[in-house]
């Protein structure tokens, strides 16, 4: 085989020599490279030869149950720590999916596999026009509330308000919720505190958005809290 | 609605901080009472006013205010903020020496009501509370509703103020998502490049650690929608 190093290829692991054929089968119908392996040392070979653009990985392996933790956990630490990992696997409990995501998988997939499924997450890495999204289903109105949370720098802070800076645009009139050390800090309290989005803008210079938040009035204890750490914490 | 001034009494006499109350609350200010200087320290330190009228004349119970007003202006926290003094005698030496101290007004009694709100609101303009610039900025946690419109085996398309940047871990609570059995999955953001009118974003967020029970549920929508 004349490939050059450059081609875009999947970087598998797992001992069934089956499950291997299965995969290169449904890669192959899509004209996508897969190099499996069966083994630990077989796999790190090829990841230190050429850099694949996603990896796949059994969690049980040949070396004992739960040895691709230690091989995610190792790729990590020491090979490539940006590779993308999805790991395959029949283990199906949340703490096996949990510890995977903790150690840094950028995904789970439950075996037996479902074709389109891992198709469509491996392709979230080689980015194929070929290979349609999974369709989408419509949420009904009672299914849909949800609370989205996030993490947001405070830059500025007076007794009227507060500005926020992010990489996210917050549309002006938006009803925000703070909470964490730092706003108990200032309004003293670990109930989250409301603000009202009063301005929002973009820093062209810095590529960032900023949001300017006014306190909710009717809340003296925080308006009290707010004024007290500006008193005692100005510069 | 503009937030209030604060202004914190410190007096032992009721008549007159019934006055003071009745003339400034009247005016739109916020005011916090201490007969005591123990209830005075414990206020200054919850409220954060932004200004003291403090009685030159305080009763036995209450240490001289010389002391108290030198504390002030040689503290680091309360310096800045305006000190009005309320006094009966009108002794030019004590005058002389809580200015030198400090004290940025002498009010004489009895008060007369309009120069003395003239020069409350002319001090209180003069000294806004400073604001803070970090130079390093403090992390915090930001919730926002939003609304899942829908839903695919590995992402959700959710409507919302927010328009977030791509590759950006979010947390999402949603009674769908558990009954869905998402609790273990993580959400990153993917793309935002559709505006669905002024201030509303639709936001294409990848499922993560979906487990096969989930994808089940989620291809069972369809068959509810779809039977309807």
């Amino acid at each position: 085989m004349s490939e050059s190093l450059s081609t875009p290829y999947i970087l598998s692991l797992d001992d069934d020599i089956d499950f291997n054929n299965l995969l290169k089968a449904v890669f192959k119908r899509h004209h996508l490279k897969i190099v499996t392996t069966q083994t630990v040392e077989e796999f790190v070979t090829h990841l230190k030869k050429s850099r694949p653009s996603v990896c796949l990985i059994d969690i049980n392996l040949e070396q004992g149950p739960g040895a691709g933790f230690s091989l995610l956990q190792a790729v990590r630490k020491k090979f490539d720590l940006s590779v993308p990992i999805i790991i395959l696997s029949r283990r199906k409990e949340d703490a096996d999916i949990a510890r995977a995501l903790e150690l840094g998988a950028n995904d789970y997939v439950s075996k037996p596999i479902d074709d389109a499924f891992l198709l469509h997450k491996v392709n979230n890495y080689l980015k194929q026009d070929d290979i349609k999204p999974l369709p989408f289903y419509k949420v009904t109105d009672k299914d849909s509330p949800c609370l989205i949370d996030w993490t947001n720098d405070i830059i500025q802070i007076n007794e009227f308000g507060l500005t926020l800076q992010s990489t996210h645009f917050i549309a002006k009139g938006t009803m925000l919720k703070v909470s964490g050390s730092f706003v108990e800090e200032v309004f003293g309290t670990s109930t989250p505190v409301k603000l009202f989005v009063n301005k929002s803008w973009i820093d062209s210079e810095n590529h960032l958005y900023k949001a300017h938040c006014e306190y909710d009035y009717e809340n003296e204890n925080i308006l009290n809290h707010v004024r007290s750490y500006l008193i005692a914490n100005t510069p | 609605m503009k937030s209030k001034k604060h202004i914190l009494i410190l007096e032992d006499d009721i008549d007159i901080i019934k006055f003071l109350v009745k003339v400034l609350e009247n005016t739109g200010y916020a005011t916090h009472y201490a007969t005591s200087l123990t209830d005075f320290n414990s206020l200054l330190k919850d409220i954060g006013p932004h200004l003291l009228i403090i009685d030159f004349k305080l009763g036995r119970n209450t240490s001289n205010p010389i002391h108290l007003i030198e504390k002030l202006k040689n503290s680091s926290s309360y310096k800045s903020i305006p000190i009005f003094l309320i006094s009966g005698s009108l002794n030019k030496k004590i005058i002389t020496m809580a200015t030198q101290l400090g004290a940025d007004e002498f009010i004489p009694k009895p008060i007369q009501t309009n120069i003395f709100l003239q020069k409350i609101k002319k001090s209180l303009k003069l000294h806004e509370l400073p604001e803070i610039i970090f130079d390093k900025p403090k992390t915090v946690q930001c919730q926002s509703s939003g609304d899942i419109a829908q839903i695919s085996e590995s992402s959700l398309r959710i409507k919302g103020p927010v328009k977030f940047s791509t590759g950006v871990e979010l947390k999402i609570k949603s009674s769908l998502l558990i009954n869905l059995g998402c609790q273990v999955c993580r959400y990153h953001t993917q793309s935002s490049d559709r505006v669905l009118g002024p201030g509303l974003y639709l936001n294409e967020i990848r499922m993560i650690g979906v487990k096969e029970e989930t994808t089940k549920n989620i291809r069972l929508i369809k068959a509810t929608i779809n039977n309807k």
